[in-house]
């Protein structure tokens, strides 16, 4: 028991000391650093600025120890309290009832100093880690997040100045740290490093943004980078130490501190410059000195003659301009140009940056402009009825009742270098425009049937000719090489309707086409018929014919016949032609004399029957 | 000693380009400046290269581009006189004159671009409620006025321009001419019924056409028989005529004998079938029935 409050009493000037600087810094540093954490973070994401964001990381990992160190403190200035209650009330009750005081006070000591030990064993590392790897895994999800800036250069000037002005306050705080006796207060080394390396960051932060302030964000990014990588790293450590102290052996309650003297802070920060407490831990960790090489100390001697030098010859290089195949170069010297004539590819030597200039333009490229639609679907067929643009704009002509659409490209380049650059602020859209004016003058005058019916030749060459003219008129500088017609036609929306024109058109002719089909057909088959019942007739008429002729030389034979004697030959003939008409015909003779007097009526000559003289 | 003269050297160079930097200012070609003192203006730069001016609070620099300038008006829908609708785009090309009066009343470029708008489309609009549309688009190429409308819009704008905003507008001109989106359906229907006018007409040229050749054919066709009917009549009637010649001709020879010879070719023709013949006695060769003599 008196060795237990022997130490006790050993231990009490450290724990007074804490106690002392609890009431002297309170919770101003952890809440001002805290709240210091938070306002960088919050600038950082309104003007999406990395340096802020990297800035507010860092602090925001001291803000957790910085609280840790806190709690420790408070606990140990209540075990201060305790002891010192103890050691007051413990002389007067030294005579009586020792053994029922003794057992009373130490308890409440005790539970003050298990309440530490479970710190130490407990919260400590667990909050330790956990925070560490809360920050960490924010630190990486915003590495490579590299938005683009949102803000104003006054804005980011301004910026630069709070950076210093927090720089200014870390180093104060750093330097109040470094004062405190390290014996007592064992923190408190730690914490100097890390205001120490805090007073770094932010000046590094404040360049960065005055650089970009000045228009010459260059290596923002990569400073941001180096910044986050070297947060990652004390993330690390600090995840190692926690897990370290989970699993090493448990501290008795004096020897309990929060230690915060990371090993890659010392590398920067022991010394006042990085380079020379680099060289330190170096000899502390392995025994190399280096600080008394004649290399050291000639780098050291020739560094700034070198960084001069380095910067004249930077200086002087912008006396060199190199204009490159396609271009042209103008010649300005304190910004106006020394001569219209412009300057040929080569190597060019002018006077540095602020006296001379060479401004270059590539001026052998050709480049296209499209006319009269926006947004050209890449590939797409020139047809009537299908979309190959996304708008095409419809141009107004005949009387305002006809509609056009143009797919035109204009094939342009630079002409005249130095009317390019300062004749006009926006070159390329006037020529767009005249470009438009040209056309619309073209067509204006015509309807569609004037306009499709066109030699597009002649049409382009007329087009450019004018654009020509009217960009020389405007001095623009610009050579106009072609104007092409990619597609000139009516609006797709009624382009079926002037298809069904010629389809009706070939209509047509198919119609007069079968018309001549049917003549082609039906009249050489009627003149074959005619010439049928014409041949009928003429047979006819020979047959006819033929039979007379025939008649008449048997008439005239049989003439020849009778005339030899008429009488016989008469006779002959009545009687052969009785005989062939009246055979084997019913016939009935009746005697002549009937009509007279006593004949009779029948005489049937028929064979079988008998026959009367 | 060496060291000395470096040093000063050195100090004398960072003084140098101080000033250089605090108290001159370039201006480039087609650019002005204004050189104010604790805001007054005091001086105008219009031509380009090195000036030279009191630092930071004492005066400063504005810098304004005086080359061409060309922007868009931004799409507005305008009535002509005869009441048609219309979308006139256009185009102002403009410069500033008095950087001064510009900055003064102004003092940016999209400012001015705004400003100009305005005044722009105002003058179009009370210029083109004069004019037909006939003299925007016409296929009666008298009618047009465009270069002329435009000439007007710019007489319109470019007093006010110079004396208010100290800026020359140098042309105003039109880029295109369009209707209305509501119009436009309008426009493509009355496309649409012209076209399936066309298409109609030459379907019923075509009918025509082809009627007119069918007919002519069946016509021909008609013709060609009626006269071949005719030639076969003809035939037909010489042949009969022939025959009747040849006839006569033979017949000519022997009038009697040819009574005699037709009346027995006729009675042999004649007298076929079922003919009952009641005759007399009195003639051969019945009349031998009565006696061995005729």
């Amino acid at each position: 028991m008196d060795k237990q409050s022997e130490t006790a009493i050993s231990t009490t000037p450290s724990i007074e000391k804490a106690a002392g600087h609890l009431k002297a810094t309170g919770l101003a540093v952890p809440v001002g650093n805290g709240l210091t954490a938070v306002l960088c973070l919050y600038l950082g994401s309104v003007y999406q600025l990395a340096v802020l964001r990297a800035l507010g990381q860092y602090l925001l990992l001291l803000t957790g120890l910085l609280f840790m160190i806190r709690l420790l403190l408070g606990m140990k200035a209540e075990l201060a309290e305790a002891m010192a209650e103890k050691t007051a009330s413990a002389p007067e009750d030294k005579e009586s009832e020792d053994s029922d005081e003794e057992s009373n006070q130490p308890d409440k000591v005790q539970t003050v100093i298990d309440k530490i030990e479970d710190f130490a064993a407990g919260l400590r590392n667990y909050f330790n880690a956990v925070f560490a790897l809360i920050v960490g895994i924010y630190c990486v999800s915003t590495y490579s997040t590299t938005g683009a800036p949102a803000v104003a250069e006054k804005t980011a000037l301004g910026l630069g100045l709070l950076c210093l002005v927090f720089a200014f306050v870390s180093l104060t705080v750093s330097r109040y740290y470094a004062e405190q006796p390290k014996a007592e207060f064992p923190e408190v080394q730690g914490l100097g490093y890390w205001y120490k390396l805090g007073v770094w960051i932010f000046m590094i932060a404040a360049v960065s943004l005055f650089m970009r302030g000045l228009k010459f964000p260059m290596w923002e990014a990569a400073i941001c980078k180096i910044i986050t990588i070297f947060i990652i790293l004390l993330v690390a450590e600090m995840l190692a130490r926690a897990v370290g102290a989970m699993f090493s052996p448990k501290q008795t309650y004096d020897k309990i501190t929060i230690k915060i003297d990371f090993l890659f802070l010392r590398i920067l920060v022991s010394k006042a410059n990085p380079v020379s407490s680099f060289f330190e831990s170096l000899e502390e960790y392995f025994g190399i000195n280096l600080k008394s090489t004649w290399a050291l100390d000639f780098a050291k001697r020739s560094l700034l003659p070198i960084a001069v030098l380095l910067a004249l010859v930077g200086w002087l290089c912008t006396s060199l301009v190199m204009i490159s195949l396609t271009e042209q170069g103008i010649h300005e010297r304190f910004g106006k140009p020394v001569s219209r004539e412009p300057l040929e590819p080569g190597l060019h030597l002018i006077y540095p940056r602020p006296i001379d200039r060479i401004v270059r333009v590539p001026v052998h490229r050709t480049n296209v402009m499209g006319i009269g639609y926006e947004e050209a679907v890449v590939g797409a067929s020139m047809l009537w009825t299908k979309a190959h643009a996304a708008e095409e704009y419809s141009l107004l002509i005949g009387d305002g009742r006809d509609l056009v659409s143009v797919n035109a490209e204009l094939i342009w380049r630079v002409g005249d270098i130095y009317e390019y650059l300062y004749g006009s602020q926006n070159p390329e859209e006037t020529l767009k425009v005249l470009a438009y004016r040209v056309l619309l003058k073209e067509t204006v005058d015509k309807n569609l049937d004037g306009v499709l019916s066109e030699n597009v030749e002649t049409f382009c060459d007329r087009v450019r000719d004018a654009i020509q003219k009217e960009a020389e008129g405007h001095h623009l500088g610009i050579e106009v090489t072609a104007f092409y017609l990619k597609g000139l036609h009516p609006p797709i929306d009624v382009a079926p309707d002037y298809q069904a024109v010629i389809s009706a058109q070939v209509d047509k002719v198919t119609r007069i086409i079968n018309a001549n089909v049917y003549r082609e057909q039906t009249l050489p088959m009627t003149r074959a018929e005619a010439l049928w019942a014409v041949n009928g007739a003429l047979a006819q008429k020979n047959t006819r014919l033929m039979e007379a002729k025939g008649e008449a030389i048997k008439f005239t034979t049989l003439e020849k016949q009778y005339s030899v004697s008429p009488e016989l030959f008469r006779m002959r003939r009545r009687m052969e032609t009785l005989e062939k008409t009246l055979k084997m015909k019913p016939l009935y003779i009746i005697d002549d004399r009937i009509e007279g007097v006593g004949g009779s009526l029948w005489i049937d000559m028929r064979s079988g029957a008998r026959s009367e003289f | 000693m060496f060291k000395n003269i470096t040093r000063i050297l050195a100090g004398m160079a960072v003084v140098g380009v101080m000033i250089f930097y605090v108290a001159t200012f370039q201006v480039e070609e087609g650019r002005m400046g204004i050189v104010t003192r604790f805001g007054r203006p005091v001086h105008v730069v219009k031509e380009a290269g090195l000036c030279w001016k009191w630092p930071f609070p004492f005066e400063r620099v504005l810098i304004v581009d005086g080359r061409r300038m060309t922007f868009n008006t931004r799409h507005t829908e305008m009535l002509t006189r005869d009441k048609k609708n219309i979308i006139l785009l256009s185009y102002a090309v403009w410069r500033v004159d008095d950087p001064l009066k510009f900055y003064q009343s102004i003092g940016s470029y999209e400012g001015a671009n705004s400003k100009l708008d305005g005044l722009v489309t105002n003058a179009k609009i009370n210029v083109l409620g004069k004019y037909d549309l006939s003299a925007l688009v016409s296929t009666n190429e008298g009618d047009l006025k465009v270069d002329g409308i435009e000439d007007e819009i710019l007489e319109m704008v470019v007093d006010q321009a110079k004396e208010k905003y100290g800026i020359i507008i140098e042309q105003v001109g039109f880029k295109r001419l369009s209707l209305p989106e509501d119009n436009v359906k309008y426009v493509f229907a009355q496309m649409r019924a012209e076209r399936a006018q066309y298409a109609a007409r030459h379907r019923a040229e075509g009918e025509r056409e082809a009627s007119k050749i069918r007919s002519e054919t069946d016509l021909e066709a008609a013709r060609i028989r009626a006269e071949a009917s005719e030639e076969a009549a003809r035939i037909r009637g010489d042949a009969e005529a022939e025959a009747a010649n040849i006839y006569s001709d033979a017949h000519q020879l022997d009038p009697d004998f040819f009574e005699f010879y037709r009346s027995m070719e006729s009675l042999n023709q004649i007298i076929g079938g079922q003919t009952t013949l009641i005759l007399r006695t009195d003639s051969a060769p019945f009349s031998f029935l009565k006696s061995k003599n005729p």
